[in-house]
């Protein structure tokens, strides 16, 4: 089997990873309530891939490092704590539906926004965009690092020091540059919130998601309960991470996260090396098939590359594609709005999303069945 | 417990031998809280590291054989 659906999740995973979440189910009880040892352990265990996150992401304070159960919830947190009390928010036109569809539904409760739409692969356009769409009543800005279909970078830099100027907050979307891209957020002082899955670049369990508390802004809670403090006081604790941590948290995901964070930390420039490598191994195999289209970018795109035949649907070829042991992802991705603007809809594209796992053979076979799928049809 | 946690790191770092603990709930300020123990020898300049990370306890406890008694901070 040849995966490549790494922008969905990464499937291979260090070794190291899934050892530590078998160890912590053996061994780990609940973190931060009892003083026993397992629970202690469970503890320390949390705490550790805390300080982990926190140095790999430029946070001086491992307390601001919110465990979430994905990027999606770490999104909702951020979005909701930032326009619960209504108000505009610009995001990209490359926005995944987690930030799209938290919006929409805060859109009874006073919420607008405007999607700073833009061409594929033009960051002077995506800032423009952004630029453009500020208003006297903006609240914040969300803007996703890397395009979930195209791999497209965006200006986040340049719209972090606009922010700041304009005393606007960001929220940035790292799910698919978080352990790809550098990502230090000391540096990025317009940015309110950052948002990840553990399970995609970062090698982490499904169920991981990190959410970066880079600013004192009010929080909103979306889940409200036990957190094994100030536990006589019935009202939520307003302090961090236990304001957005209720309950039990992920032990083993978080144990394993862990290990997946040791992994990019130690290998995260080869890691983009070899996925840019890779990616324009099977961009250049691409494009001498007859009636294939990709799109590509030379100077801003990482991770991912999306394709289409001229004569089959892209999930019918997907569908191909699996029959011969290939994991692929066509369609939409959950990102209508970045089809929108690359003028992919309503089809898609057929999206390969690489890992530090991949290798040069892998994608040599893909193009070979790739070819043979469309030489008959 | 991830402040208590944080602490605990602050003095490990600077060559203090510092140990989660989960003191008796009276302790606790109506909290499930756990705790830093430190040695008599290094309270003091446990508590001047811990100030300036802005980390400074919420109470100060010492550990007798009679149980423990609050020390004013």
């Amino acid at each position: 089997m040849i995966y490549l659906d790494a922008a969905a999740t990464t499937l291979q995973k260090p070794a190291a990873v899934f050892r530590a979440v078998a160890q912590a189910m053996e061994t780990c009880a609940n973190p931060g309530r009892s003083g026993h040892r397992p629970a202690m352990r469970a503890a320390e265990i949390v705490f550790d891939c805390r300080q982990a996150a926190a140095e790999f992401f430029g946070l001086s304070d491992p307390a601001r490092v919110v465990f979430t159960q994905n990027a999606t919830h770490a999104l909702n947190i951020a979005v909701k704590s930032l326009l619960h009390g209504g108000g505009h928010a610009v995001i990209s036109g490359y926005e995944h539906n987690s930030v799209a569809r938290p919006l929409e539904a805060l859109a009874g409760r006073g919420v607008t926004y405007t999607v700073a739409r833009s061409p594929l692969f033009d960051q002077d356009a995506a800032y423009a965009a952004v630029v453009h769409s500020l208003r006297p009543d903006t609240r914040c800005v969300i803007l996703t690092h890397v395009s979930n279909v195209f791999g497209f970078v965006l200006p986040v830099e340049r719209v972090n020091a606009l922010c700041e100027r304009r005393g606007i907050p960001l929220v940035i979307d790292a799910s698919q540059s978080a352990g790809v891209l550098p990502l230090d957020v000391s540096r990025l002082c317009g940015t309110a919130f950052v948002c990840m899955p553990g399970h995609k670049s970062l090698y982490g369990p499904q169920g991981t998601g990190i959410l970066l508390c880079c600013k004192d802004v009010p929080l909103y809670t979306i889940t409200e309960g036990g957190t094994g403090s100030s536990s006589l006081d019935l009202r939520q604790p307003g302090y961090l991470p236990d304001a957005l941590e209720s309950g039990t948290l992920n032990v083993p995901g978080i144990a394993g996260l862990r290990e997946g964070l040791r992994f990019v930390s130690g290998h995260r420039k080869e890691i983009r090396a070899r996925e840019t490598a890779l990616s324009r191994r099977l961009a250049e195999g691409l494009s001498a098939i007859p009636g294939v289209t990709l799109w590509q970018s030379g100077t801003c795109q990482t991770g991912v590359l999306s394709f289409r035949a001229d004569r089959m649907d892209p999930e019918e070829l997907c569908g191909r594609m699996a029959e011969a042991g290939i994991c692929l992802r066509g369609g939409l991705h959950c990102a209508p709005l970045a089809h929108g603007s690359a003028g992919t809809l309503p089809q898609g594209t057929v999206r390969a999303g690489f890992s530090a796992f991949n290798t040069g053979q892998e994608i040599q076979r893909l193009l070979e069945a790739v070819e043979k799928a469309l030489k008959y049809c | 417990m991830t402040q208590a946690q944080n602490a605990a790191a602050v003095l490990r770092k600077n060559g203090v031998s510092a140990v989660m603990v989960k003191p008796p709930t009276s302790l606790g300020r109506g909290s499930c809280a756990h705790g830093v123990a430190v040695q008599p020898a290094y309270l003091a300049g446990s508590l001047q590291l811990l100030k300036k990370t802005s980390l400074s306890p919420l109470g100060l406890y010492e550990q007798t054989s009679d149980g423990w008694r609050e020390v004013l901070l």
